[in-house]
């Protein structure tokens, strides 16, 4: 069996759209975020955020920019792209199906 | 991907790939900030900061490979590694200056020259000519059995008897030579040159007007203003392109002509000589003269159309049958009744290009020759660099360089070559053929059709790029098969045959030099040939006279009285004008040709006809010798009014040849068969070359213009002798011919100097291809010798460095090389000379007062020969003796 914190594939995209969607924000926020917000069950490694943040970037899906952080240092913000808006908006819909899908099969109980 | 991701990809894309720098910065800024900003979190929960920043770059992982993980996510991996690895090879190439430029250089010459060539070989003899199925056209010759062999032009009346019973033609069309005629009527007069053609010629060549009509058979000359079709040449010329041309009525030679139509730019008038261009084509109705005033007159140009599906033999063969019947009909019971009459057709295409065909194609030859020295030389040179590349091959791969990778930079190195190389090839051929255009363009028929050949080109080039990068992958392929370790165990040497591959660099040397040694020898001798012209006698003075032709229309100047009246005020008036030293006409300038020859007649003497002295005669003004610069050497010239005397200049040979002493002043003579008058010979003067530099000059005579009745003749040429530059003449001269006659107009002025380039003109170019081949194909086999040398200087590196440490003196190991260099240059130079003294003979007549075997021109091409090779050699044998033992090994 999987450790319950891996991360289903692809679905760090997915998270990583949905974090920028609330609010641009740079990597480190990120990953602070989805500590916090998934009490700390979703164990994003920082190490696999930033090829994904690049990933996604060089596809078109968020945009990033340089910005004055609240202690006055300069780091990279991401924002959603309207491409990524409309990935997220499908990304979410596939993801609820899936795991409605998914939590409707472990659900069955032997007739 | 989706569509809608392309305009953000590309962008992204672009950035990182020109503004790499910057983004390799943001990366890691965006990292460091990410470990700091960590780092503080975990100082502000307590752990000590030693601790904390551990933890933040434990969590990131290994910073590099994170680096790495998200430079994959840009996506330009290949081509990162394809930039690189470009920069990578410019750096090899650059380092390899001497290997690079002489890639560059032999690729370039090799394509460049090919590339002219050929583009002018296509388009003078393959492109088809401008006309309607140019394949069932020929001019149509005579040869009369009773003339030497030569063929002759046409006669008119059997031109009728073929158009009339020979069957096997669509048509056939007459024309008559080209001539000058004065065109007044539009702003300046002008000569232009015009043709008389039956008018049938234009559907005969399947030509239609751009403008207008051709002439059609229902136009004949009588008759008020008579049709003419103008050139596109002379429209734009003359009358500015304008459409409204049509209908105007121009004089020529003052006589009234109306434009009915204007020519398409392409057209070429095919029987002219020399590519001569035509301006004025004027109907010609071939009047029913006498039988007998034509029949001793074969002068015309005559094109036939084959009747479609006839083939040139048949055709001829019943030509020949007309032939013979005009034979039976005319000659039977005459003198002429074993005379044989023949036809010959040649193909229009075929008289066009003449005498070029052979020249060009020689050169196509000598220059394919050159290539195919240069594919050799190049791929030498790959190979030898190639082999000793492969020793680092087999490092990087035995480092666990993918073979991929190794190949790939070959790859890349050999196809920068070959695109610089393309693209000095596109240079030198458009140099090259802008620079040919120019200096024969009077001299080549079709030569405005010459351009530089797109799809020729890009073949050649897609060829030489071909192979380069043929011979460069061919190494990098056997290197990375091979054994890394045999490879280096036996220092990059064990799979390349070194001696064989050492022999046959060595011919290739010997054959590069012998080429270029018998192509240098015979620029050599058109060289001498031509600095020997150059400095010929002329008996005349070229600097600082102007010359000017004139010709006096008939209609005006019916008589022996008018025409010398003109040339008297003409003269008059330009010996008044500012800065001349004197001025004269003549019937024919020195090197022009002659056009008047005669025999001299001395008196008391009765000779029979074919034994009498033949001379060239000049009808000149009293001041013509003295603008001209002929100095008297004994007597005296003619007095300032001596216009229609009975007294003759003579030339030197004109004294020997006619009298046999040198000075035969106050003897008389008779011209040609005339006995009324005798001319009394008054003065002597040096010989003046007529037609060519080269040639041995004719006896002249020079006499009076008005001397005798009915020979003052309309066409002269003017020359005028100034201070200055004589170019400063022409604008008086033209005044001066504008008040004296409005609708006169000078024709081709030039100074006397450039009436003397222009004699020169085919040797010069002669000369310069000479030259430029020789010199491309000295350097050829000097970047030939230089390669073969470096090559195995390089193989025996270990070896010479031994040598060298055990105590042989640099000189001893400089020899060694410098001999085992020279040995192939020796050999292609003594059979360099063979075959240049073998060639000297076909080449006897370009060469003037200089023999095949000129000692001085092959001791001078030895010699250059000699040093450049020695130059080639010194680099590689200076290379050897500087060996350093321990260096070398290391290399090892």
């Amino acid at each position: 069996m999987s450790r319950p914190n891996d991360l289903v594939q692809g679905t760090l995209d997915l998270l990583v759209l949905k974090m920028l969607d609330l609010e641009p924000m740079n990597g480190w926020m990120i990953s602070r975020r989805l500590k916090q917000l998934s009490g700390d069950v979703l164990q994003v490694s920082d190490g696999s955020l930033y090829p994904a943040l690049h990933k996604l970037e060089h596809g078109g899906w968020i945009k990033a920019e340089w910005r004055q952080t609240e202690n006055n240092r300069r780091a990279k913000f991401y924002s959603l792209t309207r491409l990524g808006k409309k990935a997220l908006g499908k990304e979410t819909e596939h993801w609820l199906r899936l795991s409605a899908a998914i939590s409707h099969v472990v659900a069955l109980k032997e007739a | 991907m989706r569509l809608e991701q392309w305009p953000y990809v590309v962008r992204m894309r672009l950035r990182t790939l020109l503004r790499r720098g910057d983004v390799e910065k943001e990366l890691d800024e965006e990292l460091r900030y990410h470990i700091e900003r960590q780092t503080e979190a975990y100082i502000a929960s307590g752990m000590p900061p030693d601790e904390a920043r551990r933890a933040a770059l434990r969590e990131l992982g290994r910073v590099e490979r994170r680096k790495d993980e998200c430079r994959d996510a840009w996506g330009v991996a290949l081509l990162d590694d394809l930039v690189r690895e470009t920069w990578q090879a410019l750096r090899t190439l650059r380092r390899d200056l001497g290997f690079t430029v002489g890639v560059l250089a032999l690729l370039s010459l090799g394509i460049g020259a090919n590339a002219a060539v050929f583009s002018i070989v296509d388009a003078v003899l393959l492109e088809p000519l401008p006309y309607r199925e140019p394949e069932r056209l020929f001019v149509v010759r005579e040869r009369v059995s009773h003339r030497d062999g030569a063929t002759s032009s046409v006669n008119a009346l059997h031109y009728h008897e073929w158009r009339r019973s020979c069957g096997c033609f669509d048509d056939i069309a007459l024309a008559e030579f080209v001539q000058l005629m004065n065109l007044t009527g539009v702003d300046e007069p002008e000569r232009v040159s015009a043709v008389r053609l039956t008018p049938n010629l234009f559907s005969v060549l399947g030509v239609s007007a751009q403008l207008g009509r051709t002439l059609v058979p229902d136009d004949n000359e009588t008759g008020e203003s008579p049709p003419i079709v103008i050139s596109d040449g002379l429209w734009r010329r003359r009358f500015g392109a304008d459409p409204g041309v049509l209908g105007r009525t121009i004089h020529l030679d003052a006589v009234p002509f109306v434009i009915v139509g204007v020519l398409p730019e392409s057209f070429e008038y095919p029987l002219s000589r020399d590519g001569e261009q035509v301006d004025v084509f004027r109907t010609w109705d071939v009047a029913p003269l006498p039988w007998w005033s034509w029949t001793n007159n074969y002068s015309y140009g005559a094109v036939a159309r084959l009747e479609d599906g006839m083939s040139p033999s048949e055709a001829l063969e019943r030509l020949n049958a007309v032939q013979a019947a005009i034979a039976d009909e005319h000659f039977r019971n005459t003198d002429w009744s074993a005379v044989r009459l023949e036809a010959v057709l040649i193909p229009l295409h075929e008289w066009v290009t003449g005498e070029s065909r052979q020249g060009l194609l020689m050169l196509l030859a000598g220059v394919f020759a050159a290539l195919l020295v240069a594919c050799f030389n190049i791929a030498n040179l790959m190979l030898a660099r190639g082999t000793r590349r492969a020793r680092e091959a087999a490092v990087r791969g035995a480092l666990g360089a993918p073979r991929i990778a190794i190949f790939r930079g070959a790859l890349i190195e050999s196809a920068l070559l070959g695109a610089g190389g393309a693209i000095g090839g596109v240079i030198v051929a458009l140099v090259g053929i802008g620079t040919f255009v120019s200096i024969i363009s009077a001299s080549l028929p079709r030569a405005r059709a010459i351009e530089l050949d797109g799809s020729v080109l890009s073949l050649i080039a897609l060829l030489a790029l071909g192979s380069t990068v043929a011979f460069g992958l061919l190494p990098a392929l056997r290197a990375t098969r091979i054994d890394p370790q045999r490879t280096l165990r036996a220092g990059g040497r064990s799979f390349t045959d070194t001696a064989e591959r050492g022999r046959a660099s060595q011919a290739l040397v010997s054959l590069e030099v012998a080429l270029s040694t018998s192509l240098l020898v015979i620029a050599g001798l058109l060289l001498t040939s031509f600095v020997r012209l150059e400095g010929v006698e002329r008996g005349f003075s070229a600097d600082n006279v102007l010359t000017a032709g004139v010709s006096l229309p008939f209609a005006r100047y019916p008589n022996d009285d008018a025409r010398l009246a003109f040339y008297e005020s003409l003269l008059g008036r330009l010996e008044q004008a500012p800065g001349v030293v004197a001025a004269g006409v003549t019937s024919a300038l020195p090197l022009t040709g002659n056009n008047w020859g005669s025999t001299a007649m001395p008196l008391g003497v009765n000779l029979p006809a074919e034994e009498r002295p033949f001379v060239q005669y000049r009808f000149i003004s009293p001041g013509y010798l003295e603008a001209m610069g002929i100095p008297i050497l004994a007597g005296r010239s003619f007095e300032p009014r001596e216009y229609g005397d009975y007294v003759a200049v003579i030339s030197e040979r004109t004294a020997l040849a006619v009298w046999g002493e040198p000075r035969p002043i106050g003897r008389r003579f008779h011209m040609g068969d005339s006995d009324e008058h005798s001319y009394e010979v008054i003065g002597i003067v040096p010989d003046v070359p007529s037609e060519d530099l080269a040639a041995v000059p004719v006896p002249l005579v020079y006499v009076p213009l008005a001397a005798t009745p009915g020979l003052v003749f309309p066409t002269a040429s003017i020359s005028v002798r100034t201070i200055g530059d004589p170019i400063a003449a022409v604008g008086f001269l033209r005044e001066i011919v504008r008040t004296l006659d409005p609708s006169l107009a000078l024709a081709s002025v030039r100074t006397m100097r450039e009436v003397e380039a222009e004699t020169l003109g085919e040797r010069r170019f002669q000369l310069v291809l000479a030259i430029a081949f020789g010199g491309a194909s000295l350097l050829i086999a000097a970047l030939g010798t230089y390669a073969m040398l470096s090559y195995g200087v390089a193989a025996r590196a270990s070896e010479l460095a031994v040598r060298l440490a055990l105590g042989a003196p640099a000189a001893a190991i400089r020899r060694l090389v410098l001999r085992r260099g020279m040995r192939p240059v020796l050999i292609g130079l003594a059979a360099g000379i063979v075959v240049a003294l073998v060639c000297g003979r076909f080449l006897s007549s370009l060469l003037y007062a200089v023999v095949p075997g000129d000692p001085a021109t092959l001791a001078t091409v030895a010699a250059i020969m000699l040093a450049a090779a020695l130059l080639a050699c010194w680099v590689p044998a200076r290379r050897a003796a500087r060996m350093h033992l321990v260096e070398t090994l290391r290399c090892e």
